[in-house]
């Protein structure tokens, strides 16, 4: 009996815990990205192949990466495991993803950017399994972890958004307020 | 050497293609790494170890073909990828290919 009551006791307190440190870290990650997004506006980014008017004689186009590992906590974890039981949408992996996606984007311009270039193109994001849930479906630890490439390069265009809609349409999401899992 | 993830490179011309040349490299993380892991699954966050092993093996990856790349007399390497693959629970490659080549500049 005080077996079983030690065990609610403990889930309670990681579900608290999870809980809170996991609402604050992700509101201020999302706080943290809204900022750094709008600083990096004014690199043109393009997710297209060619080189969207070069600067002649500029610097050699190099490529450039970055990655980002994020992972869910206690709270998030739990509610989707409660979700596999009736199925649909995982709206606690939702906002983890796009942490992920948008932290990786924004540690990319900010290199190109130090680097001294103006300009991303071809950029590419992807998703890898590095915890090997796949190789090992007993490892229960969630992270999810997205790889972004591109190639960063000097441009004459003086660094506006291209009009939304064109191929050439920034690649960095809109700002979305983060729903709440 | 000039190394990008497009088919062409601004202000060079492709003048001779040397052939494929790739890089791999399989990591695992070390048990200090996923301890800290664990705790980091509670409360949720960015996962810097694991975030800077990925870095490094990447960057191995790209060494490795780079040095292919050199080894076929090449200037520069276009259209680049990556993939990854989970060999074995807490063990991942990274993989890079591209296609070696001789870049001249445009006059």
């Amino acid at each position: 009996m005080i077996g079983i009551i030690f065990a609610l006791f403990i889930t309670g307190f990681l579900l608290t815990l999870g809980f809170v440190a996991g609402t604050i870290a992700e509101k201020s990650h999302f706080k943290n990205l809204d900022h750094r997004e709008s600083v990096n506006q004014s690199m043109l980014q393009t997710q297209s192949k060619l080189f969207l008017d070069p600067k002649p004689g500029g610097m050699a186009p190099t490529m450039i990466h970055s990655e980002t590992v994020v992972s869910s906590d206690y709270f998030k974890t739990f509610l989707a495991g409660f979700r596999k039981l009736f199925g649909g949408e995982m709206k606690s992996y939702n906002t983890l993803m796009e942490r992920g996606r948008r932290e990786t984007l924004a540690k990319l311009i900010e290199q190109a950017r130090e680097m001294g270039y103006n300009a991303v193109c071809n950029v590419r994001l992807e998703p890898a399994d590095i915890a090997g849930g796949v190789t090992n479906p007993k490892n229960k630890m969630v992270m999810i972890c997205v790889i972004a490439t591109a190639t960063a390069y000097q441009t004459n265009v003086a660094t506006v958004a291209p009009p939304a809609g064109s191929p050439e349409a920034p690649v960095a999401p809109a700002p979305v307020t983060p729903a709440q899992a | 050497m000039i190394v990008v993830n497009t088919e062409t490179v601004a202000g060079y011309r492709v003048a001779q293609v040397k052939g494929i040349v790739q890089g791999n490299t399989v990591r695992a993380k070390h048990a200090g790494r996923d301890i800290a892991a664990g705790f980091k699954n509670l409360v949720g966050g960015e996962l810097k170890g694991y975030t800077e092993l990925l870095t490094e093996s990447r960057r191995e990856a790209i060494e490795r073909m780079m040095g292919q790349a050199q080894q076929l007399g090449a200037n520069a390497i276009v259209n680049v990828r990556f993939t990854t693959s989970a060999v074995t629970s807490g063990a991942a490659e990274l993989y890079a290919y591209g296609t070696a080549v001789i870049v001249q500049p445009i006059q």
